[in-house]
């Protein structure tokens, strides 16, 4: 069974978890809008995304799995109205460490762009 | 039923069965939500009434599914070994096992044939080497999933008898 955060246990330090992969970035954006299952954050995924990041099954699952051991996310334990959705569904959230890290990653990123469009070429390449 | 459903149908038991290949730990947890969401997937590109389309939608699943089996096998050879160490070593030998058996086997046939080559025509060479090849890989995956499959037995087993 995946290990889950244990309660109590020291937070490591917000940076250590970055840089972010893309397909883990954008599974954490989905989930700041609220919680979802698999299937959801897939097509989110790939709508946000104009479809250049598509996750499968085993890539979902395994950062899943991944931030759920780190406690970034955790599962949701209020269940749907079992006649609005498929009550077989688990369903996942940002953790307050999530939306941290989910920042902290958005301003290093912020930071990347600002430092590539003060070089010469990236500001000559730019449209007007 | 229509080819469409059947399609369907035949393709989720394989990637069931390709789901064994998973750690335990992996598999007991996420198994039922990925197959649900393949399922889900493959309702989708059968929608778009293509064959082309669910083909690729196929080899894409496929290939994601063993990329990821490979990332979490290595994840576990990689992780402190937890419970008994039988199981763990047997866990961690048992695709490199598998693997060396495949060219153990498949060696000495080559050579075989290849000692034998004047006689054998070109194309027939090629195919036996492929059956072969196809042949023992298949051997290979089929036992990961029993053992995967024996292995709550096996620790079992193990744990009666500690």
């Amino acid at each position: 069974m995946t290990k889950q955060a244990k309660a109590g246990a020291p937070e490591k330090p917000v940076e250590s978890f970055l840089p972010l992969t893309p397909a883990v970035f954008h599974i954490l954006l989905t989930l700041a809008d609220g919680e979802a299952h698999g299937y959801a954050v897939m097509r989110e995924v790939a709508r946000r995304s104009g479809g250049s990041v598509r996750l499968g099954p085993g890539t979902l699952y395994g950062a899943i799995s991944r931030l759920l051991e780190d406690g970034i996310v955790a599962e949701s334990e209020e269940r749907p109205d079992p006649e609005m959705d498929d009550t077989r569904r688990r369903y996942y959230r940002l953790t307050q460490l999530g939306g941290r890290v989910l920042t902290a990653e958005t301003e290093r990123l912020a930071d990347l762009v600002k430092a590539a469009r003060s070089t010469k070429v990236v500001r000559k390449l730019r449209p007007a | 039923m229509s080819v469409g459903h059947l399609s369907i149908e035949y393709s989720e038991r394989f990637y069931s069965a390709l789901l064994s290949l998973y750690p335990a730990r992996f598999r007991v947890r996420f198994a039922p939500e990925m197959l649900q969401l393949f399922r889900d997937c493959a309702h989708d590109a059968l929608e778009k009434g293509e064959v082309a389309v669910f083909a690729a939608f196929l080899v894409g699943m496929m290939r994601d599914l063993l990329l990821s089996i490979a990332r979490e096998r290595g994840k576990d050879w990689v992780r402190p070994v937890e419970g008994h160490p039988l199981i763990a070593i047997i866990d961690m030998l048992l695709i490199p096992t598998m693997v060396t058996m495949k060219l153990v086997v498949l060696g000495p046939v080559l050579t075989l044939l290849l000692r034998d080559g004047t006689k054998i025509p070109t194309d027939q060479f090629v195919r036996t080497s492929a059956f072969f090849s196809l042949a023992i890989g298949a051997l290979a995956v089929m036992a990961s999933i029993i053992f995967t499959r024996l292995r709550p037995t096996v620790r079992l087993w193990v744990k009666l008898s500690a």
